[in-house]
């Protein structure tokens, strides 16, 4: 009797320990992005941080914190307090370099066994490489050049090392080399931004790239191969003008739920396999989970879907002291969450198709070792099925990502002449508008993001 | 009966025993010496600075620069020397440090009493106007006239790169510090140095 008191607790303990996940705690403070109050949002992350204040820090690095510090960046971005999210990328940055290298074995077992978000969060090759491209914004904004340079080393590192990894993700890398450009551009760099134009190019382009590159090679000579077709006649006096960089961030990017799917659609979905060509699922396992799912016994999954945001936002035209100037998407953010997300798909819901084994086995082992301490073979079978009940309430789908991301960044580029201009966006619904005192021969980066 | 009181004192005692994990302390430097010994990041710390620092103060006051400044002394013509920022050309946010590294280099020449050191409040504008075009202090044009500005007669500067590498085991960032004194009036590089060390973060 008492070994039953103990599965039976053990299963109460279970279900004590489920949480609703990520996709819960973060739903405040995506949801005030997407109205455009970034001030709410951040009073809102700052409580999921467990801090009172913006210029506080969380101690630890365990958990959500260091997505939580990614979100809290990207807030205060958008609200033009650069040089606070400048802190917070590069501490989440330094954290999650240190949750990649971490080993995880407990997690990887708990993941197999118990619940999904059990992991250490390694941050996806999309995510790692937009860390250091928001950051770099946030350095141009404030006119740090040398900033600016530094994460762009730092985002050529990881692009080094997800190449390694066979996680590249060139596409990606348009904006983020454009970016890293025009930084070494604005510090005097020229042969060094070309290269950087250069890798933009091979990445795909973006739109203002063109003109950049005719422009650097006209007044500073720097040359690169991939980029020669764009060279051509360009009258440039750079020490009399400004250089001026829009940057403007809209929408949102897809997030993460919970989902239930039956068995059976699930077995479906893990087949696909994933783009390594594995899904996890050994044909024993295949097997005995389409014998479950023959049964009846256990029917659902647990497993995270992504959730596209309907409705948003986007440019529909920049405007230098009232004059329409070219502009256009650098980067669909929505497009590389999507495509990374049907990358792992099959193996997550492989993952969730073990615990189901998992709970399955365990629900037999409890039923037979109840059976054999209870006279009542109904007591024993409800022993079964309350451990079952527990592991499933216990089984949260892993829905960590980074949800505050814009689902697209546009950019527009020009030159002024010194002195005082008005920049507008416009974007479907509202307009933003800055004032910029340009000064001869420098920069002025504006970043419009508060806008979803 | 009594099973479900030992049942409920095992909760007990498990719901009295999760939350008694020790949370952070604030402590000395002297309290706890070790404090200083381990890393923390791949960025500087304390031991770092020393480390650049002494290998690069070491080789200036053996060089043929601080000869040149004493025999002035001597003659009784204390030359003016200007401190310029280092350029951080890392993949490290580490410039707060090396503001550190330059006051260090400041403190030394003060101390030594062979050459008068140009207050560095007085170059804020150029400073910033050096931070903001980087390459400037290497230009040789415009490093001179820079000086010439402060009228000093050698400006102490620098440049830093790092090797940096990741893997699925280990991130490692090796330093390289490279210092110099330039001759204002000639652009002539009157002493160099070079000190590196390695950071890394490993499994």
């Amino acid at each position: 009797m008492f070994r039953l008191h103990r599965i039976l607790l053990l299963g109460l303990l279970a279900t004590l320990t489920a949480c609703g996940g990520y996709s819960s705690s973060s739903e405040a403070f995506r949801r005030s992005m997407r109205a455009g109050v970034p001030a709410k949002a951040l009073t809102e992350v700052n409580a999921a941080l467990g801090v009172d204040r913006t210029d506080q820090m969380p101690t630890e690095k365990e958990a959500d914190i260091p997505l939580l510090l990614l979100e809290r960046a990207t807030i205060l971005q958008a609200m033009g307090n650069f040089k606070q999210s400048a802190r917070d990328f590069q501490l989440a940055d330094k954290w999650l370099d240190v949750l990649d290298l971490t080993g995880d074995t407990l997690g990887s077992i708990s993941k197999y066994l118990f619940s999904d978000d059990a992991t250490i969060y390694k941050s996806p090759p999309h995510e790692k490489l937009l860390l250091n491209t928001l950051n770099m914004i946030n350095y141009l904004a404030l006119g740090d050049a040398s900033g600016a340079k530094v994460e762009a080393r730092r985002l050529v590192i990881n692009q080094k090392y997800l190449d390694g990894e066979g996680e590249a993700e060139r596409s990606m890398l348009a904006l983020s080399s454009y970016l890293a450009g025009y930084a070494f551009e604005v510090a005097g760099e020229g042969q060094a931004a070309m290269r950087h134009y250069g890798d933009a190019v091979a990445a795909g382009g973006l739109p203002t790239l063109k003109t950049a590159v005719r422009e650097l090679n006209a007044y500073s000579g720097a040359t690169d191969e991939r980029v020669k077709a764009f060279y051509g006649d360009a009258k440039v006096d750079k020490r009399a003008t400004a250089d001026v960089l829009v940057v403007m961030q809209t929408g949102m990017a897809p997030y993460k739920i919970p989902h239930r799917v039956p068995v059976a659609q699930a077995l479906l979905i893990s087949s696909r396999g994933n783009r390594r060509g594995r899904n996890g699922l050994s044909s024993r396992q295949r097997a005995r989970a389409n014998s479950i799912a023959a049964k009846g016994l256990v029917t659902w999954v647990n497993y995270p879907s992504l959730q596209r945001v309907e409705g948003q936002r986007t440019v529909s035209g920049v405007a230098v002291n009232g004059q329409s100037v070219d502009s256009g998407v650098a980067l669909d953010v929505e497009e590389r969450v999507i495509q990374q997300f049907e990358q792992v798909q099959p193996s997550l819901v492989a993952a969730a198709l073990t615990r189901v084994l998992a709970r399955a086995a365990a629900g037999a082992i409890t039923e037979g070792a109840a059976r054999s301490n209870s006279k009542g073979g109904a007591l024993a079978m409800l022993a079964g099925l309350v451990l079952q009940g527990a592991m499933v309430a216990a089984d949260t789908p892993d829905t960590r990502a980074w949800v505050t991301l814009p689902a697209r960044i546009s950019v527009a580029r020009m030159r002024v002449p010194p002195g005082k201009h008005t920049i507008t966006v416009r974007l479907s619904g509202v307009e933003r508008i800055a004032t910029i005192d340009a000064k001869a021969g420098g920069f002025n980066v504006l970043n419009f993001s508060a806008a979803r | 009966m009594r099973q479900s009181l030992a049942l409920l004192t095992l909760l007990l005692s498990a719901s009295f025993l999760l939350p008694g994990c020790g949370g952070p302390a604030y402590v000395r430097g002297s309290e706890m010496p070790e404090l200083d010994e381990y890393a923390m990041s791949t960025g500087f710390d304390k031991r770092d600075l020393e480390t650049l620092f002494n290998k690069n103060q070491k080789s200036l006051m053996a060089s043929g620069a601080m000869r040149r400044w004493k025999d002035a002394a001597r003659n009784g013509k204390e030359l003016q020397v200007a401190i310029f920022p280092v350029k951080n050309e890392t993949s490290e946010h580490i410039d707060s440090e090396l503001q550190a590294l330059l006051s260090k280099f400041e403190t030394t020449l003060v101390n030594s009493g062979e050459v008068t050191v140009i207050s560095r409040e007085r170059q804020v504008a150029l400073i910033e106007e050096l931070r903001m075009q980087q390459g400037a202090a290497f230009d040789p044009d415009k490093a001179a006239q820079l000086g010439r500005q402060l009228g000093a007669s050698y400006f102490v500067t620098g440049k830093i790169y790092s090797s940096s590498e990741k893997s699925g085991e280990e991130r490692r960032v090796q330093y390289f510090l490279f210092m110099q004194a330039i001759e204002v009036e000639t652009g002539a590089v009157r002493w160099q140095n070079e000190a590196n060390l390695t950071k890394g973060l490993v499994n």
